[in-house]
């Protein structure tokens, strides 16, 4: 279980390490972007800049949509629990539950399976016991058990 | 070329916010060891219970 962490954490980092060597990369370019519009400005004559900063702008505008994308992008830090299974959830349709409203009987919900262990929920739509004829009674059961 | 400047100035922006992402990344990358090592030690705790 703790080779599973081991592998866990090397895929983290290595994602992490990637998106440092993204965002290295894309400082680099954008400080030699920087330059190069600098020298162009005041090194350039007027005219030729002005000729050409549509294009320039353009240039820019889809460099800055290239890192935003890769910028957004966040990395998971938590670990999946070996201890603590993850939470799981299930909705549970009764039908004709109204007509039961007045019996003694109960129904049982479709079976939900997690991390091997099948559960189901024993309902008395009329209670039981001290809730019977004022409250709804809901009990889980554990039904089976993989090892 | 006024643009083109505040182009330049946004250049700046981006360079210093991706600075503090890189070392945002340095720290997510010891943070990534520590919570390992939590859960490493909860795993133990819980087997020597068994």
């Amino acid at each position: 279980m703790s080779k599973r962490l081991e592998k866990e954490k090397d895929t983290k980092i290595s994602a992490i390490s990637m998106k440092q060597k993204d965002l290295q990369k894309n400082i680099k370019l954008l400080g030699n972007t920087k330059i190069e519009l600098n020298e162009q400005i005041n090194g350039g004559s007027k005219i030729e800049t002005v000729e050409k900063s549509r294009e320039i702008l353009k240039q820019l505008q889809d460099m800055k949509k290239n890192i935003e994308m890769q910028v957004s992008d966040s990395i998971c830090l938590d670990f999946s629990s070996e201890v603590v299974p993850e939470f799981e959830s299930a909705i549970f349709n009764f039908k004709n539950f109204s007509s039961h409203l007045n019996s003694t009987e109960f129904l049982y919900s479709e079976p939900i399976h997690s991390n091997g262990v099948q559960w189901r929920l024993k309902v008395y739509p009329n209670g039981s016991g001290s809730a019977k004829g004022s409250y709804i009674s809901v009990f889980l059961e554990m039904t089976e058990v993989r090892g | 070329m006024n643009e083109i400047r505040t182009e330049i100035d946004n250049i700046n922006e981006t360079i210093e916010i991706m600075t503090q992402d890189a070392g945002k990344l340095d720290q997510n990358l010891d943070e990534v060891q520590k919570r390992k090592q939590i859960k490493v030690k909860e795993l133990q705790t819980v087997l020597e219970q068994v």
